[in-house]
């Protein structure tokens, strides 16, 4: 029942955000279609389609990229703060569960969600590339997509807690945003470019920009770095457990 | 009293969003770039990148978003309308109030990088003009209340949570795939001064004056939204 009132919460959300993920990914498929065919591609023609793919979608700065990971905090807004600003605190708490559960029970269904959303890009490439006779590998479609669900489940972790630490209208989205621009902006210091860290810069893992097991001459993944994968997921979990904690011992 | 209540139900937004852009700014005067690209760079570019092309300005563009959110339809769905609509005021009174308290918030905002900006840069030994400065705020604030416009028509017109934030967000980045084909200014490109205020053919900066038709058109669109917003809400019924 949990896990259906969950996602009875955030299914508005969610579906908006895949209609509008589905959308914007098959402009930017058609668009390329649309440059091809008006010849708008010739003063650059080392654009391949795997390129323009990776830039549009998959790279970042004013990507859908940066798009999903916006959608992806505003999934994370929840939790037991949000509901006593309307009302329906004291009905949830009246549930014979511990918090624990009620918060892990949305945390679940939130990474189910992003991990649907982050297939979202991939698919709609993957199926509409054929129509406008261009191919982009499936594989790394898929590798993209692990990347992305990985890196949103601790994005939306992060929002997660936000909305279990601070309340008031519109605090808590505003809060998570000012939080990931503070990490990009620190992640981004050169300073950091000589420690592991560095590693740990969930936008350039979700691109692969910089990485080393990305190759940018070709635009490919070479292999996916699940040690990196399961730091980042060991993060998203442990900032459930913080949502958790905080929720346990908040007063409503 | 609307005044009031208008302010303490922006307030934590507006400080929150206030203490990000003055963190950026007092960053980008303490911790200058010396280059980008291998360029070198002197310390008025470095904050111009910094502040006004780069980080600064994209937060600040996003988060103006929020400083529009509100209104009679999330009051209803946070059951204190009832409470608003009995106050003995117009509901015309009960927009304008919060728009302008909104505008207010915004302009406090536009106008702190350029106070910080002059001020923290003598204690680094370097100096901003401050008339450049008032010029971006300029920007900001005309091309920002185009966003907050945006967003304050979408809380008038959805009661969701999240709708107008992100309904928004979505205006704002489809603008900026639309502007370039339709020939107008992309709003946060605008705000930038990039082709007005600045131009950079080969790496100088060179300024060139306001952009005065895209800010008295950009706020005309604004001001137009913010009288149908009011209207819609004199029809509602709640």
């Amino acid at each position: 029942m949990l896990y259906l009132k969950s996602w009875y919460e955030s299914r508005i959300r969610f579906l908006l955000s895949l209609i509008f993920l589905c959308g914007i990914s098959s402009a930017v498929v058609f668009y390329f279609a649309y440059m091809h065919q008006h010849d708008r591609l010739q003063s650059r023609q080392s654009l391949d389609y795997a390129r323009y793919i990776w830039a549009m979608i998959f790279k970042g700065g004013n990507s859908v990229r940066e798009m999903f990971v916006f959608i992806v905090v505003f999934l994370g807004m929840g939790g037991l703060l949000r509901e006593r600003a309307h009302g329906s605190a004291a009905f949830s708490l009246a549930l014979p569960i511990s918090r624990w559960r009620f918060i892990m029970a949305r945390g679940l269904v939130g990474i189910l969600e992003v991990s649907a959303l982050s297939c979202v890009p991939a698919l709609t490439v993957l199926a509409l590339s054929r129509a406008i006779g261009q191919s982009f590998p499936p594989a790394q479609a898929i590798q993209f997509a692990i990347l992305w669900s990985t890196c949103g489940a601790a994005f939306f972790a992060g929002a997660f807690l936000c909305s279990a630490l601070v309340e008031g209208e519109y605090a808590a989205p505003v809060t998570a945003l000012i939080a990931l621009a503070i990490y990009s902006l620190t992640v981004n210091i050169s300073v950091f470019g000589k420690y592991p860290l560095n590693t740990l810069n969930i936008h350039s893992v979700m691109s692969g920009e910089g990485m080393p097991y990305f190759r940018p001459e070709v635009v490919q993944i070479t292999t996916l770095p699940w040690g990196t994968l399961i730091c980042i997921f060991g993060i998203a979990v442990g900032f459930l457990a913080l949502s958790a904690h905080v929720t346990q011992r908040q007063d409503f | 009293m609307l005044w009031i209540k208008a302010w303490r139900e922006t307030r934590m937004r507006f400080l929150l969003i206030a203490a990000i852009v003055a963190a950026m700014c007092a960053w980008a005067v303490f911790f200058p770039q010396t280059e980008i690209d291998g360029r070198h760079i002197d310390f008025r570019t470095s904050v111009y990148e910094s502040v006004y092309y780069g980080k600064a300005k994209g937060v600040f563009g996003i988060l103006v978003i929020f400083m529009g959110t509100g209104g009679l339809l999330r009051e209803r769905s946070l059951r204190t309308a009832a409470f608003t609509l009995s106050l003995p005021v117009s509901r015309l009174r009960l927009v304008a109030v919060p728009v302008a308290v909104g505008l207010a918030e915004l302009a406090a905002v536009a106008l702190l990088p350029a106070m910080l900006l002059s001020i923290l840069s003598i204690l680094v030994g370097q100096t901003y003009p401050l008339s450049e400065a008032l010029q971006f705020s300029i920007l900001w604030f005309g091309f920002g209340s185009a966003i907050f416009a945006v967003a304050f028509f979408f809380s008038a017109i959805a009661s969701g949570e999240f709708v107008a934030p992100a309904a928004t967000y979505l205006m704002v980045m489809l603008q900026g795939y639309v502007a370039p084909v339709i020939g107008i200014e992309f709003v946060l490109r605008a705000m930038s001064g990039l082709g007005t205020v600045y131009r950079d053919p080969s790496g100088d900066v060179v300024a060139t004056g306001l952009p005065w038709a895209s800010l008295a058109a950009y706020s005309a669109s604004a001001l137009i939204l913010f009288a149908v917003s009011g209207l819609l809400t004199q029809r509602r019924d709640f």
